[in-house]
């Protein structure tokens, strides 16, 4: 029996064996538990395991779908020992590969296959057999340390799931899911913070977009920042407290507010929560378009507050729309206890007694948003906040902006801006800088002959004054005089005295003819030729070519335009435009002094003073006139040959360079003037009577000298000077003065001298410079003073004509020296000849001023440029 | 043969099982006075031994079905398959003919020699006799067969030994195949335990 039941062993632990088996399986089936998804995808009955940290806790039995077909649903079969754990907390996802910003997960997937897993906590809970598995794995397990918060944002563009929390740019948790809100007005995220971090949260701190890119412009330049690459793809949130160090536990899904910066959150980390805020309603009776919600209220430039609520409102009373501004203002911001609404609404309210209003300001002149101002006015009311019996919060009183006329103004300066004539403007700008071009260019040339225009339409209205054209008229009346004058009988019986006389005057040239004066005039000719052969005189022109090529002299033309602008205004004072008529006042006045003599039987007086003079040549002592004539003429002669005066022309020469030379042409103007006051002056009235007494004192010493067989004399006298006419050598005069006649128009007709008037208009500008520069030199005062020494010369004139009758016998012997002289002196060729060359001298100077005219004319900048 | 059959039972001798040597009846117990084995007392084997590894081969042959007999890992995804499971996916996968192989070696044969075993034992037992050849016969099929009976386990064997290439793919030999083994070599013993003379024991009761 004991091979027996040794034999039956085998049986019995083979029995045992598979019963244990059996039982294992069997105790160690937990129960099943079935878990919906979306898809099947990777999941295989009878394969997939469920997992719960990575361990093997079940397996999927069956794949089945919903009653309606629309999950699918995954039954597993738990084990027994984690079975107790699968309760209320457990979640299930199916875990695949995934490559996301955060990196790879479930790479083992791949090759593994999907699989399962599960998370619950450590606590048994009541049996839950039907689960709903999550779409995405959550990202924090369910039991980690740590705690949930949510975040609300506007919109849910700035952060994605998973995306890191950072606290001091450490990670410390992740965005796990994000969604709207029941009301769809936000995006709020659940976000984790892992367990030692969690501390860090309290009800004041800030949450704020951080994005992997930061591009910041400040006052020390631009700075850019980048985060990490996950932050970078997609963003991340971070979070301090700026609160003065609050404490404070954060409940579980505690509900933050996201910034949009950290500058932002730090900003109005001093904002409270809305329920610890003095709330306020403001009317303002006018558009609040630009003023949005979130807009700050500012109180003398600090941020007290900001806009909680813009809406319309209608009284239903008076059927007004209005547009009601809540506004929310912080007690901390203005100095309170936190949260001390009372004391914020009591401060407000004594200050809205005081005058404080609010207004819309302009925030910002670019984006044009608005801002609610509390500014304080000098208008107190009594009430101070408007309190309201129905629970809607006290208005605070508003005043109108002054918005609209900023933006009026602006608006207005706008238009004006768009209403300037800019186009206008620049073609004439343009046309400016064309004629500044133009003027630029050629400014003397243009303003010259505009202005030389300009004087000879004064001068043309100068001529043509009537007072002018009277002048010919006066002319007439003064010829007809003198040819009454001429054609009374006392002329006639003038005439015989006068043949008497040149009869006596041949006597006299008769015994010219017997001295040996023509010798000595010849060699007073010689000698004279002598003078203008000499080289001085022939540095003469080139004097004046050096005088005109001095740089005074060149410069001469620069002052042309205001010369002749000085020209014209000369012209057109009122002053010269009386000349002509002083100028006919003084020829009448002539006419009259003419006429008077005529009155006073001048004529008369004339033949009677011919008849003296008759007497006169007859006289013997003329006869001894030809020798003192010779020794005149030797006397002349010696003078000639005297070198002092070949200094002359060297002196001559330096007087044309002499600036004194330039005062004498004012010098002559301020003489014609005083000639002119004298020709009014009573003076001359007076020295008028003066040589007719002098005439009448002269008859008297004509009638003595009658008394002397004086009309014997004067045919003598006339005798004599009939043979002087007679004399062939007076005859070869005229023949030489009609040579000379002769060359000097030849001169004229010389193609020069048609460039001597331009020159001549030249040196007239030149004149009319000197003028100029007397004029500032006080020519006034200077003619003041001639006319004054003229009148004493005058005076002087008058008192010398009582001893004229001495000073006419004396002339009388001139006269006749001179008749001598003449009628002896052979006058040479050689003279004329010189005479022609200083004539072409002159002109060939002329020419050179004209060409510097032209050139000036033609190239202003010549002047400037020296050549 | 006919009735005029002497049996060494009815000599009142009995054979040594091992030697042969013929002893007393009365020696049953003791041992071989030649070899030393242990004589029986019928100087049969004794069929307890057979029921014993009968049943133990039946039992290990229940783990051997429930548990799986090649755990396939391809790209590390491990894929068990039950015997009938496999033959399943066998079929399922179109090859019929590996499926019938599989199904015969390891359901059809095993299950046969289970039945077959018992059948001779009873037999043997004498409470269902039947015809000693039939018995015989069916005794030679399953000696002859017992042999087959660890193809599948040769079969795990080898294709562990041979699919051995790492990530990529490896077999391992699930606890089913050991209890396979064991349940053949169980049937294996089993069926060496029983003594074919027990056949003709019977049958020369009945036909003596």
């Amino acid at each position: 029996m004991r091979s027996f039941s040794l034999v039956w062993l085998f049986p019995l632990v083979a029995v045992a064996v598979t019963l244990g088996l059996l039982w294992r399986d069997y105790a160690g089936r937990g129960p099943v538990i079935e878990v919906s998804f979306e898809t099947a995808s990777g999941l295989v009955a009878g394969e997939t395991p469920l997992r719960y940290r990575s361990v093997e806790v079940g397996r999927v039995e069956d794949l089945r779908f919903t009653a309606d077909l629309s999950r699918v649903v995954a039954v597993i079969r738990l084990d027994a020992d984690v079975a107790p754990f699968v309760d209320e907390s457990a979640t299930f996802w199916v875990v695949r590969p995934e490559v996301s910003a955060r990196g790879v997960s479930g790479l083992e997937t791949v090759i593994s296959g999907s699989y399962i897993e599960g998370a619950w906590d450590a606590t048994r809970g009541a049996a839950r057999r039907a689960f709903e598995g999550l779409e995405t794995p959550p990202l924090t397990p369910t039991d980690t340390p740590g705690r949930r918060v949510v975040l609300r944002a506007a919109d849910g563009g700035a952060l994605t799931v998973g995306a890191p929390v950072f606290y001091r740019q450490v990670e410390v948790g992740r965005v796990e899911s994000k969604r709207l809100t029941a009301e769809g007005d936000a995006v709020e995220f659940d976000i984790f913070i892992n367990a030692p971090n969690d501390r860090r949260l309290t009800p004041e701190t800030r949450f704020w977009i951080v994005s992997g890119f930061e591009l910041s412009f400040g006052a020390d330049g631009a700075r850019a920042r980048i985060g990490s690459l996950s932050a970078l793809l997609q963003g991340g949130v971070a979070f301090e407290d700026f609160s003065r160090g609050t404490a404070g536990e954060v409940e579980t899904g505690h509900l933050f507010d996201i910034y949009a910066s950290a500058a932002d959150a730090r900003t109005r980390a001093l904002e409270v929560d809305p329920g610890a805020q003095l709330v306020l309603d403001v009317y303002f009776g006018a558009s609040v378009r630009g003023l949005s919600v979130g807009a700050p209220v500012e109180y003398e430039g600090i941020r007290v507050g900001r806009v909680v609520e813009i809406a319309a409102e209608i009284d239903p009373g008076t059927g007004r729309f209005a547009t009601r501004t809540e506004i929310a203002i912080a007690p901390s911001l203005l100095g309170l206890e936190r949260g001390d609404v009372a004391g914020a609404e009591a401060f407000v309210d004594a200050a809205a007694a005081n005058g404080l209003r609010a207004q819309l300001a302009q925030g910002s002149f670019i984006t044009g948003a608005l801002i609610v101002q509390l500014i304080p006015t000098e208008r107190p009311s009594s009430e101070g906040l408007l309190r309201r019996d129905d629970g809607r919060p006290p208005i605070l009183p508003s005043i109108p902006s002054n918005l609209d006329e900023f933006a009026g103004s602006v608006q207005g300066a706008l238009n004006r801006i768009e209403q300037l004539p800019i186009e206008a403007l620049f073609d004439n700008a343009v046309a400016l800088l064309d004629n500044v071009n133009r003027i630029v260019g050629s400014e003397a040339a243009r303003a010259t002959p505009e202005r030389a225009l300009a004087a000879l339409n004064a001068a043309t209205a100068l001529l043509s004054s009537p007072e002018l054209a009277e002048i010919p008229a006066e002319t007439a009346a003064l010829l007809a005089a003198l040819n009454t004058l001429a054609a009374g009988p006392e002329m006639i019986a003038a005439r015989d005295d006068l043949a008497a006389t040149l009869a006596s005057a041949r006597a006299i040239t008769a015994a010219l003819e017997a001295s040996p004066l023509p010798a000595d005039a010849a060699a007073a000719a010689a000698a004279l030729r002598a003078l203008l052969e000499d080289p001085a005189l022939n540095g003469l022109p080139a004097s004046a070519a050096a005088l005109l090529d001095d740089p005074g002299l060149r410069a001469a033309p620069g002052e042309f335009s205001s010369l002749l602008a000085s020209l014209r205004a000369i012209l057109d004072d009122p002053a010269l435009r009386a000349a002509p008529g002083e100028a006919n006042a003084a020829l009448a006045s002539l006419r009259a002094l003419l006429e008077r003599l005529e009155a006073e039987d001048a004529a008369g007086q004339v033949a009677a003073a011919a008849a003296a003079a008759r007497a006169l040549l007859a006289d013997p002592a003329l006869a001894r006139l030809p020798s003192e004539s010779a020794a005149a003429a030797a006397a002349l002669r010696a003078r000639l040959e005297d070198p002092a005066l070949a200094g002359l022309a060297a002196s001559l020469a330096a007087l044309l360079d002499d600036p004194g030379l330039r005062a004498a042409p004012g010098a002559l103007a301020a003489a014609l003037a005083s000639a002119q006051a004298l020709l009014d002056d009573p003076t001359l009235r007076t020295a008028t009577e003066e040589a007719a007494r002098t005439l009448a004192a002269a008859r008297e010493v004509l009638e003595r000298l009658a008394e002397e067989d004086a009309a014997g004399e004067v045919a003598a006298a006339a005798a004599a000077a009939r043979t002087l006419l007679e004399d062939p050598s007076l005859t070869r005069l005229a023949g030489e003065s009609a040579e000379a006649a002769a060359a000097l128009r030849a001169v004229l007709a010389a193609p020069g001298a048609e460039a001597l008037p331009e020159a001549a208009t030249a040196a007239l500008s030149s004149s009319a410079a000197f003028l100029d520069r007397l004029r500032e030199e006080d020519l006034a005062g200077t003619a003041a003073e001639a006319l004054a020494s003229l009148r004493e010369a005058t005076g002087a004139v008058a008192r010398a004509a009582e001893g004229t009758p001495a000073l006419v016998a004396r002339l009388t012997q001139l006269s006749a020296r001179a008749d001598a002289i003449l009628s002896a002196v052979d006058v040479g060729s050689e003279l004329n000849y010189e005479t022609v060359a200083a004539i072409r001298e002159i002109r060939d100077a002329a020419r050179a001023i004209t060409d510097l005219a032209t050139l000036v004319q033609r190239q202003p900048n010549a002047l400037i440029l020296g050549k | 043969m006919s009735a005029a059959v002497l049996t060494a039972a009815a000599a009142g001798r009995l054979g040594c099982p091992v030697c042969g040597r013929a002893a007393a009846v009365a020696s049953a117990g003791r041992r071989c006075g030649r070899c030393g084995a242990r004589l029986p007392a019928t100087g049969r084997r004794p069929l307890g031994a057979v029921w014993a590894w009968l049943i133990a081969g039946v039992a290990l042959y229940i783990p051997a079905n429930l548990e799986p007999m090649l755990v396939t890992t391809t790209f590390g995804r491990d894929s068990a398959s039950t015997i009938i499971g496999g033959a399943l996916e066998l079929f399922a996968l179109g090859s019929y003919g590996v499926g019938v192989i599989v199904l015969v070696a390891s359901v059809l044969i095993p299950v046969a020699k289970f039945l077959a075993i018992a059948r001779l034992a009873a037999h043997a037992s004498g409470r269902a006799p039947m015809r000693p050849h039939g018995a015989l016969a069916l005794y030679e099929v399953v000696e002859f067969i017992g042999r087959w009976s660890m193809i599948d386990v040769f079969v795990v064997a080898i294709l562990a030994a041979l699919v051995q290439m790492g990530f990529l793919a490896s077999l391992t030999p699930g606890p089913a195949a050991a209890f396979f083994a064991l349940s053949v070599a169980a049937t294996m013993l089993s069926a060496r335990a029983f003594d074919p003379r027990l056949i003709w024991d019977r049958a020369g009761v009945e036909h003596v």
